[in-house]
């Protein structure tokens, strides 16, 4: 008999008090994000010294109680890199999605405010005018639906420079998440670092760092690599933005490259990601749809121009350009015509004659092949908005999956908590019944010693 | 596999978020009417739709363009018919006068009779509708045969033409030029239409027989070649007519397609907003608290 059953008692209130601990670790964290579950794990600690021995002479060990060895994180490391790849298709399938979108929505297609509309309203107007080409009425309607048509361009060309202004931006702003979130990731590789030497195990740095690379890995499609290992590796594109604890930032040159540490340092491709979406609207497709909305302007205002010009005004002189483009670019109807309906060159130059309305009209079919682009170019950027939806529905679709995988392996569950609960407090009820038979023994002992 | 509480929450509200996106965009399409609202709702169809609705536009155009000549056609052709018509009661007058036996006061009478249809003929030649005038090739906006003697013309060569079909013209009126039926004289200089009317017209007053004669024989020319011209007119006005009424035909048939391409089935798409809206109640009441136990019930 010896004081040793008391500090086993204790001892195993304390380890049901961490586990207890833990498990309200769990509860308060349930509603957090990538937090991952804790299991306490206890063990039975071995008895001080050996003072008994069976019949075969080997000590018997009554043991020293119990203690929690450690707070284990369950983690599902292996689906990291799964959900890392789905998650920088997700973020690129949404820029896609909402760029897109944003694009169609600009078109306006298939409704009045579209230019397929315009451009009919424009020709059928011409071909008013080609019935109808000593009506002043007939004139300026033409020259009204030019200017409308005219805007219509200046819309789409100003509405897509909108549009990469605003990625342009964005660009800038999540260059800056993206900067600081490295630096946090190398930040919290240090301490990490500090807190394994001691002998800790710091379960909440690593959650919150695995939560900061999976942000990254959205915003750019990096892969990374030795979560577990240790050393946190970060590449972009063959170049490593964050080291173990070293960083580099990056940085939007003025040409609109990336570059890394500085803005003469060495040109960053961003593979995939959000970013890596928004560099490729912004590089690639935008000034494509752009130039060739411009092609379709330029290639209508030249036929239209050429064809006015073989005509005459009602005062007998030849037509002027029918469209003009200023300095920055813009088209718009000269303003001679604007301002005197008679100086349009319908015809020959008698009241009667509609010959060059009528081949204006005309375009509609004789250059069918220019308007058959835009039919094309609409078609694709249809095309390229309802890829990019289902691509982004597919992909959160497995990414959910994987995300509930994860959270199967590492996600808390509310009843088994409860239920941990319950048996841990039993326990613990246990371990102070099992203190207080100790005292009573004691008790016991030392009143009947002392009598 | 364990279901922990966070990932069954997202999920609800993923799930209900869904619902209302597909709920959202079935009452978009019922109220709308339009199956397609935005190119990425059907690409592969969009392309197809624009060009429906360009061809729509081009019909209604080509269509508005035979509307818009048929009734200067039909004015030309009454016209022509009531210039023809004139011109048969001078040749009858001319007849009349064309008899040893009538006097001169007769003659006189005849003669006057004469002038008024030749100006009724003059302004039938100057018939106008709607601010243009039909007789003066494409000088459309001035008076083409002028007053006195002689009546010249001021208009030009050009008939108005229309294009009812792509690529194709057609001529839909008569230039005065036409109508004077100029023509050279056997012996020196021309004459026309209205040169012959005065010629009659001074042969009947003075009772010059042979003038009259040689008049007539003119007239009788003239008379054939109004005749010729309305028919003519007439024959494009049937042929403007049919084209109208295949315009007509292929409009029906292009606005049914662009119809199917991008109306709605209304029945289908409320069908499908039903559904939508089913399917997202039961999503909500899956989500409500009432249907979700807990341990926590059982704990006391």
């Amino acid at each position: 008999m010896s004081f040793f059953g008391i500090r086993l008692a204790s001892r195993a209130l304390q380890a049901h008090q961490r586990a207890l601990e833990i498990a309200g670790q769990n509860i308060a964290n349930v509603n957090t994000p990538g937090y991952s579950r804790q299991t306490a794990v206890t063990r039975a600690v071995a008895g001080p010294a050996l003072t008994t021995l069976d019949r075969a002479g080997n000590p018997l060990a009554p043991g020293g109680g119990v203690d929690v060895a450690l707070a284990l994180r369950t983690h599902a490391a292996w689906l990291d890199r799964t959900a890392a790849t789905l998650r920088a298709q997700a973020g690129e399938a949404a820029v896609d999605e909402r760029v897109a979108h944003q694009v169609e929505r600009l078109l306006a297609e298939p409704t009045e405010g579209g230019l397929q509309a315009t451009l009919d309203r424009f020709f059928t107007a011409f071909g008013n005018l080609a019935n109808r080409p000593d009506d002043t009425a007939a004139r300026s309607h033409a020259t009204r639906t030019a200017t409308e048509l005219a805007l219509r361009f200046q819309q789409l060309t100003r509405g897509l420079d909108m549009l990469r202004q605003e990625l342009r931006e964005q660009t800038q702003q999540m260059l800056t998440v993206i900067n600081q979130v490295t630096a946090q990731v190398g930040a919290l590789s240090r301490a990490i670092r500090q807190a394994q030497a001691a002998g800790a195990s710091p379960n909440e740095l690593l959650d919150q760092r695995d939560q900061l690379l999976a942000e990254l890995v959205r915003r750019t499609g990096a892969s990374v690599s030795g979560q577990e290992s240790g050393e946190v590796v970060v590449s972009l594109g063959g170049m490593a933005l964050v080291q173990g604890e070293s960083v580099v930032p990056l940085q939007l040159a003025s040409d609109g490259s990336l570059r890394a540490l500085a803005p003469d340092g060495p040109k960053v491709e961003i593979p995939g990601g959000e970013l890596g979406a928004i560099r490729k609207w912004l590089d690639g497709v935008l000034p494509g749809y752009r130039s060739r909305l411009l092609a379709l302007r330029d290639h209508l205002a030249s036929a239209v121009n050429t064809l006015h010009r073989t005509g005459k005004d009602l005062y007998g002189a030849l037509g002027e350009p029918f469209f003009l483009t200023d300095s920055e670019g813009n088209l718009s109807v000269n303003p001679l015509l604007l301002s005197d309906p008679r100086r349009l060159a319908a015809g020959d130059g008698s009241a009667g004659d509609g010959n060059v309305a009528r081949a204006i009209a005309g375009l509609r079919n004789a250059d069918d092949a220019a308007l058959a682009a835009y039919r094309a170019l609409v078609a694709e950027i249809g095309v390229h908005a309802s890829e990019s939806r289902r691509r982004l529905t597919q992909t959160e679709a497995a990414l959910q999956q994987i995300q509930a995988a994860q959270a199967s392996e590492s996600g808390v569950n509310l009843d088994e908590e409860l239920a941990q609960m319950v048996s841990l407090q039993h326990a613990y009820a246990a371990s102070a019944r099992l203190l207080a038979t100790y005292d009573e023994l004691l008790t016991t002992l030392i009143e009947r010693m002392g009598g | 596999m364990r279901v922990t509480t966070l990932q069954s929450l997202q999920r609800r509200i993923a799930e209900i978020l869904q619902g209302q996106e597909r709920l959202e965009a079935a009452r978009d399409r019922v109220s709308s009417g339009r199956r397609i609202q935005r190119p990425s709702d059907s690409p592969a169809e969009i392309a197809e739709l624009l060009r429906a609705r360009t061809l729509v536009a081009d019909l209604e155009q080509r269509r508005a363009t035979a509307d818009a000549f048929l009734p200067h056609m039909r004015a030309s052709e009454m016209a022509l018919g009531e210039i023809a018509g004139a011109v048969r009661e001078i040749r009858i007058l001319a007849l009349q006068a064309n008899n040893g036996t009538i006097s001169p006061e007769q003659r006189l009478t005849l003669g006057e009779q004469v002038q008024r249809l030749r100006d009724r003929v003059r302004d039938l030649a100057n018939t106008r509708i709607s601010g243009r005038y039909l007789f003066a090739g494409t000088n459309t906006l001035t008076e083409p045969f002028t007053a006195g003697e002689p009546i010249s013309y001021t208009g030009n060569t050009a008939p108005i033409q229309a294009s009812l079909f792509d690529g194709g013209l057609l001529d839909v009126s008569v230039t005065g030029d036409a109508l004077l039926n100029r023509r050279d004289l056997a012996g020196s200089g021309s004459t026309d239409l209205f040169q012959n009317l005065f010629a009659v017209e001074t042969a009947v007053r003075s009772g010059d027989n042979k003038q009259i004669a040689a008049g007539l024989t003119a007239l009788d020319e003239d008379l054939h070649h109004l005749l010729r011209l309305r028919g003519d007119m007439g024959a494009r006005i049937q042929y403007v007519e049919a084209m109208r009424r295949r315009i007509e035909e292929d409009l029906l048939a292009a606005k049914q397609r662009q119809s199917d391409l991008e109306d709605v089935d209304l029945a289908a798409a409320i069908l499908e907003a039903g559904t939508a809206e089913t399917a997202h109640e039961a999503r909500l009441l899956a989500a409500s608290p009432r249907h979700r136990t807990s341990l926590l019930d059982y704990l006391r």
